[in-house]
C-alpha cells in the first residue's frame, strides 16, 4: 500500500481505536490528533504491514482488501500505543501483574 | 391481590423505592413479596421492552421464589434485607437452565447448568430474580462505537428514550431508573456500571478488584472484570454488596477480605476528600456546574483538597493492550470461526482481529506497568478518604449517532475511568443534577483498594443533603 492509500484509509477511520469498549478513557486510548496527522504523513511500518500480513495468512479471503488497510492501520495505531509503553524504564526485577501459583489438589 | 389492583393501590412510589425502604415493608409484612414481585414482572413486561432492556423474563422461577420467600417471612424467618426483593441480572451472568446470551447474537440460545456464584449468594440472601436485563454484545469488547450494539437493540435512558442508557450494563441502568426493579446486577471492565448508572441518574458501585466472585460471568477480561450493583441509593449499593461479595473458590482472584456494611459505624464528618482537577473545556458546562455544586455539598462535612492532577503515566495504553489481549483470547473461537460477523454493530464484526496479532511482549510489558501504576495510584488515593471527579464528560450519548459524533468537540468519556480500572480500585457514582436534554448528570468517587465502606460513607452522607437520587422520570 502506498502513502496516498494509507492516508486515504486514515481519513476514512481506519485509524479509529483498536478494539475496545466505549468506556475505556478515550481521551488516552484513541490516538491523539496530533498523532492522526503524524501517521497521515507517513507509511504503515514494516511491523504493522508484517502483522497485517499474518491476518491475511490466518484469515484470507474473509475479509476485502479495504478491510485488511483498515486493519494495518490499527495495527499500527496499535504500536504507537505500545512504543510508550516501551519507553517505560523498568528494572529486571519488576514483574508483571499476574502471579502464577502452583496447583495441588487437596483431598 | 393482581399486580394491577396492587399498583394501583401503592402507587408507582413502591416501584421507586430503595431497597431499604422495600426491605423494612416486607419485613413488617407490610408488603407482600409476591405482590412486589408480580408489579415488576408487571413493570418489565410493560416498559422493559422500548428501553430495550429485557432479554428473558424469569416469570415462573420469580413468582416460585417470591412465595418462598413470603412463607419464610410469614414464619419468622426473615433472612436479611434482601429477602423478598426482587432484581435484575445482566445477562452475561449464568442462571442455570435459562439463556444466557451475553447481549450477542451467536450466543442467543447459550445454556448453563450453574448459576453464577453472584446469583447463588443473592438468591440464598432471599432476592428473587425476576429478569436477565439486556447488555452491550460481548460487554462491548470487539470495540463497538454507537448505542445499537445488542441483538436487543439500543438500550435508552427513561429521562429521554431518544438517548443511550450507557454500556455495556445497558439493561440494569434502564430497568433500575424506571422502576421495573429496585436493583440490579452489571458488570465493569472499563466503566460499565458507572456508565449506564450516570446515563439514568442511579446508584452505581464498582467493587475493588476480587471483592466480588466472578463464577459464573462472561470473562472479557479476566483481570479486569468486576461485578456490582446499581441501585437507587448508594445505600442500597452497601445492602447488596454486603450478599455478593466474599471469598469464592470457584474464582481464584477473590480476596478473604470480610465485608460487613455498617452504616451506622461510619463517620459522618471530617472525611477527606481529593477534587480531580478538570479542564473546563473537556466537560460539558453543565456536568462542570453540577460538579462544583456537589463540591459545595461535599464540602458541608468534609475537607476538600482541590486540583488533584493523577501521575503521568500510561494508563489508556496499558489498558487497551490488556482488554484487548485478553478479550482476543476469551473470544477465540468466536474470532477463528467467523461468527463475529452475526453481531449487530458492524465495527464489533471485525473489532476483535487485529488484537490477536498484539506482540506478547507487549502485552507483559502492560502488565508490568499495572504494577507501577497500582503502586502509584494507592499512593495518590492514600491521602485521601476519597476522591471526586464528574462520572462522565458529558450526559448520555443520542441513539443513532456514533459517539465520537456525538457531541463534537468533547470526549464522551471520563477522566479516570481507566486509569482506576487499570488499578482495580473501588468507585461508587451517584446522581448530581441534570443536564442537556433533561438527562442526569453524576457524580464518581474513588478510594484505595478496599475502601468500599469508606466510599459508601461519603455517598450517602452526599444523598442526605441532596435529593437527586428520589428523583425519577415521569411516565413510568
Amino acid at each position: 500500500m502506498n502513502r496516498r492509500a494509507f492516508a486515504k484509509a486514515i481519513a476514512a477511520g481506519a485509524l479509529a481505536k483498536a478494539a475496545l469498549p466505549v468506556e475505556a478513557t478515550a481521551r488516552e486510548v484513541a490516538p491523539a490528533a496530533s498523532a492522526i496527522a503524524v501517521a497521515q504523513q507517513q507509511e504503515p511500518s514494516a511491523t504493522a504491514r508484517a502483522l497485517a500480513q499474518v491476518l491475511r495468512e490466518r484469515f484470507g479471503n474473509r475479509f476485502s482488501e479495504e478491510q485488511y488497510v483498515g486493519f494495518t492501520g490499527d495495527i499500527e495505531s496499535g504500536l504507537r500505543r505500545a512504543a510508550t509503553l516501551r519507553q517505560q524504564r523498568m528494572s529486571n526485577a519488576d514483574e508483571p501483574a499476574h502471579v502464577f501459583l502452583p496447583f495441588r489438589r487437596e483431598s | 391481590m393482581s399486580a394491577t389492583a396492587f399498583a394501583a393501590q401503592q402507587g408507582a412510589d413502591l416501584a421507586f423505592a430503595s431497597v431499604r425502604e422495600l426491605s423494612e415493608r416486607v419485613r413488617r409484612r407490610r408488603v407482600s413479596p409476591v405482590a412486589l414481585t408480580e408489579l415488576c414482572l408487571s413493570r418489565i413486561e410493560r416498559f422493559g421492552p422500548g428501553l430495550g432492556a429485557l432479554v428473558t423474563l424469569m416469570r415462573d422461577p420469580a413468582l416460585a421464589e417470591a412465595r418462598q420467600a413470603e412463607r419464610e417471612i410469614n414464619a419468622g424467618r426473615w433472612r436479611g434485607p434482601l429477602h423478598g426483593i426482587p432484581y435484575g441480572a445482566k445477562d452475561l451472568l449464568a442462571t442455570a437452565g435459562v439463556p444466557t446470551t451475553w447481549g450477542a447474537e451467536p450466543y442467543r440460545t447459550q445454556t448453563f447448568d450453574y448459576d453464577a456464584t453472584v446469583v447463588r449468594r443473592l438468591r440464598e440472601a432471599g432476592a428473587i430474580l425476576v429478569a436477565k436485563l439486556a447488555m452491550v454484545e460481548l460487554a462491548g469488547g470487539m470495540g463497538y462505537n454507537q448505542p445499537n450494539a445488542s441483538f436487543t437493540g439500543p438500550g435508552r435512558t427513561p429521562w429521554n428514550r431518544d438517548y443511550w442508557s450507557g454500556g455495556s450494563s445497558s439493561g440494569p441502568g434502564a430497568a433500575v431508573a424506571a422502576g421495573l426493579v429496585p436493583f440490579a446486577i452489571g458488570s465493569e471492565t472499563s466503566g460499565s456500571i458507572l456508565t449506564p448508572a450516570a446515563y439514568c441518574g442511579l446508584s452505581g458501585l464498582r467493587p475493588t478488584y476480587g471483592r466480588v466472585s466472578r463464577h459464573g460471568a462472561m470473562a472479557l477480561s479476566w483481570s479486569l472484570d468486576k461485578l456490582g450493583p446499581l441501585c437507587r441509593t448508594a445505600d442500597d449499593c452497601g445492602l447488596v454488596l454486603q450478599a455478593i461479595a466474599g471469598a469464592d473458590r470457584d474464582d481464584p482472584s477473590t480476596a478473604d477480605r470480610a465485608f460487613a456494611y455498617e452504616p451506622q459505624r461510619l463517620r459522618r464528618n471530617g472525611f477527606t476528600i481529593g477534587v480531580l482537577k478538570v479542564a473546563p473545556e473537556s466537560v460539558q458546562p453543565e456536568v462542570l456546574a453540577n460538579f462544583r455544586a456537589s463540591l459545595d455539598v461535599l464540602a458541608q462535612f468534609g475537607t476538600l483538597v482541590p486540583d488533584v492532577e493523577f501521575p503521568d503515566l500510561p494508563y489508556g495504553t496499558t489498558l487497551s493492550t490488556i482488554l484487548g489481549v485478553e478479550a482476543a483470547s476469551a473470544f477465540d473461537d468466536l474470532i477463528e470461526s467467523g461468527r463475529l460477523s452475526e453481531l449487530t454493530a458492524p465495527e464489533d464484526r471485525t473489532g476483535g482481529y487485529v488484537n490477536t496479532v498484539v506482540l506478547a511482549v507487549d502485552y507483559v510489558k502492560a502488565l508490568r506497568m499495572r504494577v507501577v501504576i497500582n503502586q502509584r495510584i494507592d499512593e495518590l488515593l492514600g491521602r485521601f478518604d476519597a476522591l471526586v471527579a464528574p462520572t462522565r464528560n458529558t450526559v448520555a450519548s443520542p441513539i443513532g449517532v456514533l459517539f465520537r459524533e456525538a457531541y463534537p468537540g468533547l470526549r464522551s468519556g471520563s477522566p479516570i475511568i481507566g486509569a482506576t480500572n487499570v488499578a482495580g480500585v473501588p468507585a461508587v457514582c451517584v446522581p448530581n443534577g441534570f443536564g442537556q436534554n433533561g438527562l442526569p448528570t453524576s457524580l464518581q468517587l474513588v478510594a484505595r483498594a478496599w475502601e468500599e465502606p469508606t466510599l459508601l460513607a461519603v455517598a450517602a452522607e452526599y444523598q442526605r443533603r441532596t435529593d437527586w437520587h428520589a428523583r425519577h422520570p415521569s411516565g413510568y
